[in-house]
């Protein structure tokens, strides 16, 4: 049994291959301007680095922002619940998951069966997201990357608005403007995207064996303020950006069973 | 244009009646044939019940009778919402020589209700360039009309009515309307500051207090206009029609609650909710008829066994319900398996309001004021919370999406109060922030990922619960 879970978000795409129940093969790449194309690219990569055909798929599960615009797909499955099934699978028992992804961020709770108990989701806006520290980044010269080291050297994170992308930046220039350093300023930002997800987060009571997902979970600066913020120690899985698509093939992989 | 009149339910004598005032306040609206064929396509493809689209004819004529009413009578209330829907029902009767209606509901209807969202978001824009900026403190009906104004697309009338009695963005912005046009403004407050946990008990303080601020506001009117007082039969017949009207509409919702399945597309009702928080006195008797058609077709495809949502898919409320004129925001509810059996709590009559029997008080202004605080949700959050609880248990609902509009004063407040409350009687509830004026708050794939992963959410639960 041969499935692929694909997770299209704002920002990244990913693919993901399950074979007999283990992970063979995924690819994360920028989505760009199509939809249709990220999916392919990353559905062909996954494939070729799996070493098998496409032919040989059994069932394919899309997910994410984008989902609907992957037109071989046999389903789709909103990623909060992908998420949800992906986490179960890679660490059974975790009850919260934060997921801070490119344009959007969203806090879940999960029973001891993966299932999603209660969710919350971001409005309408950037921040809190992977886009406020893209922004942030370019305005300090940074390399997305470098923000969480920087940010860990900081004595003192400078005061930023938590609610606006818009504000934020203006705020960062007139910290800077006033001799605030680097580290401050960065520590700053890290620290304004974790009170406003920890906000919207802490509103479903997210509980202990949490598990923080998504491209800003690889900023070890923004897990550390997250932590603050919310009281509890996050737990970061080795590839955190996959879990979504992880969960679409699970979710693949029962559907063919239900179906055969 | 005639076939989408056909459409919209007029009859052919209508047609040829009403043509030329038609034609006449389209071109003054700048409706232009690219907004006729638009129009057209959703009226192909969406509302399907025909008591849908007379409600829209009806939107149409009184669009028609709002574009025309310099031409045809002698002088002008425009309300604003939230106003007084008797005092609109009234001023038919006690004085059918002037135009009275509530604008804001008028023109997003007849614009990008029937014409769809480019013309009524061009009134949300024109406000945004003239410092109304979305969210700011105003809700986007009152951003529709202050676009309106603003714009010149509307001629000064002689008085602007609104209410307090919910939130003050209205009396606020009929300040600004009168700073901008000169017209002169009357509205009327309320008292929502009563005791936590005082409902059911009605008190005669805000009674009191209701009524003497709406005889204030018809004594301003009567002053500002120089018209007479309306007569006791001229309010007895006011009052009675906007209570048949409720009647009639909390018969739909008893069949959609009854039905097992949902018998008919999501966006049908959302028209219609509005046509009784706003309504027209001229139009009664056919918002009266277009209601039992409604009920009618409900049952008709109930007794054929149509359903376009099966019984198995979750039961759920909103707050707001979802958006007012764009049918494919509407559709998205069924599209990602919720049913939504009751859209607004505030449009729902709970059974003790039925049951509550006659009036405690004597007066036909605190009577007004009684049948207010009676519905719950604008008394406090306390009986927001109270009609939500309850309001589950009639329905047979599985879950409740807290969907207010995120500006509101009234139903934003409260909404992660009440998704504690309902999740402490062990219903999935979800908040979700949105606009039903404004279309361009959502797009449909951004509604899509929220409604869908609480559909799945509740449908795990229900199956969980059956297992055990």
């Amino acid at each position: 049994m041969l499935v692929a879970g694909i997770d299209v978000g704002a920002a990244t795409a990913k693919a993901l291959i399950m074979g007999g129940g283990s992970v063979l093969s995924y690819f994360i790449m920028p989505t760009g301007a199509s939809v249709k194309q990220a999916a392919e690219v990353v559905i062909e990569e996954s494939l070729r680095r799996a070493g098998v055909q496409r032919s040989n798929l059994d069932y394919v599960l899309a997910t994410g922002w984008g989902r609907h615009g992957v037109g071989f797909a046999n389903k789709t499955a909103t990623e909060i619940w992908c998420h949800a099934k992906g986490i179960h699978f890679l660490i059974p028992g975790a009850s919260s998951i934060i997921d801070i992804g490119g344009q959007d961020s969203k806090a879940i709770n999960i029973d001891d069966e993966g299932d999603v108990v209660n969710f919350i989701m971001n409005d309408k806006c950037a921040a809190g997201t992977g886009r406020f520290c893209e922004v942030m980044a370019v305005i300090l010269h940074l390399k997305i990357e470098d923000l969480g080291e920087i940010a860990l050297s900081s004595d003192k994170p400078v005061s930023i608005s938590s609610t606006c992308t818009v504000f934020a930046e203006t705020e960062l220039v007139a910290h800077r403007a006033e001799g605030e350093s680097v580290e401050n300023l960065t520590a700053g930002v890290m620290q304004s995207i974790a009170k406003r997800v920890a906000g919207m987060a802490l509103q479903i009571r997210p509980t202990e064996k949490a598990v923080f997902t998504g491209g800003v979970a690889k900023n070890i600066g923004v897990k550390k303020f997250l932590e603050k913020e919310l009281g509890l120690e996050l737990i970061v899985p080795e590839e955190p950006q996959i879990t979504g698509a992880l969960g679409a093939a699970l979710v693949a992989k029962t559907e063919l069973e239900k179906s055969s | 244009m005639e076939k989408l009149l056909k459409m919209l339910e007029f009859s052919d004598e209508e047609i040829k009646e009403q043509m030329p005032r038609i034609e006449k306040a389209l071109e003054r609206a700048k409706i232009t044939e690219e907004d006729i064929e638009r129009g057209k396509e959703i009226f192909t493809n969406y509302y399907e019940m025909r008591a849908t689209r007379k409600i829209m004819g009806l939107w149409l004529k009184r669009f028609v009778d709002l574009m025309l009413w310099k031409d045809e009578k002698k002088k002008a209330i425009y309300h604003i919402h939230l106003g007084v829907p008797r005092y609109n029902i009234l001023m038919h009767y006690a004085h059918p020589e002037i135009y009275s209606d509530f604008i804001d509901s008028v023109i997003l209807y007849g614009t990008g209700g029937i014409f769809g969202n480019p013309k009524s978001n061009y009134f949300l824009e024109v406000a945004e360039a003239n410092g109304m900026e979305q969210t700011q403190a105003q809700c986007s009906m009152n951003q529709m009309a202050y676009g309106a104004l603003v714009s010149g697309f509307l001629p000064v009338p002689d008085l602007y009515v609104g209410g307090r009695q919910q939130c003050d963005q209205s009396a606020k912005l009929l300040e600004l309307a009168t700073e901008i046009t000169g017209a002169p403004f009357a509205t009327f407050d309320t008292c929502r500051d009563e005791a936590w946990g005082t409902f059911p008990e009605i008190l005669d303080r805000p009674v009191n207090y209701w009524a003497k601020q709406m005889d204030r506001c018809f004594k301003d009117s009567e002053r500002i206009l120089g018209i007479e007082a309306p007569s006791v039969d001229q309010w007895r017949q006011a009052r009675k029609d906007y209570a048949i009207m409720w009647l009639l509409f909390s018969n739909i919702f008893d069949t959609y609650i009854a039905a097992e399945g949902r018998p008919d597309h999501t966006e049908n009702l959302q028209p219609m909710r509005w046509a009784v928080l706003e309504p027209h006195g001229h139009y009664m008797d056919e918002y009266k008829a277009a209601f039992q058609l409604y009920n009618q077709e409900l049952k008709d495809k109930i007794a054929k066994g149509q359903y376009v949502l099966d019984k198995d898919v979750p039961r759920v409320s909103s707050v707001c319900g979802p958006n007012l004129i764009d049918p494919t925001l509407s559709r998205v509810w069924e599209e990602c398996g919720l049913n939504l059996v009751i859209p607004a709590s505030a449009e729902w009559i709970a059974p003790w309001e039925l049951a509550g029997g006659a009036h405690k008080y004597p007066d036909f202004l605190q009577r007004i004021g009684e049948s207010y605080i009676k519905k719950g949700y604008v008394r406090c959050g306390y009986d927001h919370i109270y009609r939500f609880l309850e309001m589950t248990k009639v329905a047979r609902l599985d879950g409740v999406v807290v969907a207010p509009q995120f500006s509101c004063r009234i139903l934003a407040a409260p909404a992660y109060y009440l998704k504690e409350a309902l999740e402490r009687e062990g219903i999935p509830a979800m908040v979700l922030e949105q606009d039903p004026f404004d279309p361009r708050v959502h797009t449909a794939e951004a509604l899509r990922t929220r409604l869908e992963a609480f559909s799945e959410m509740v449908r795990s639960r229900k199956r969980k619960k059956v297992s055990v």
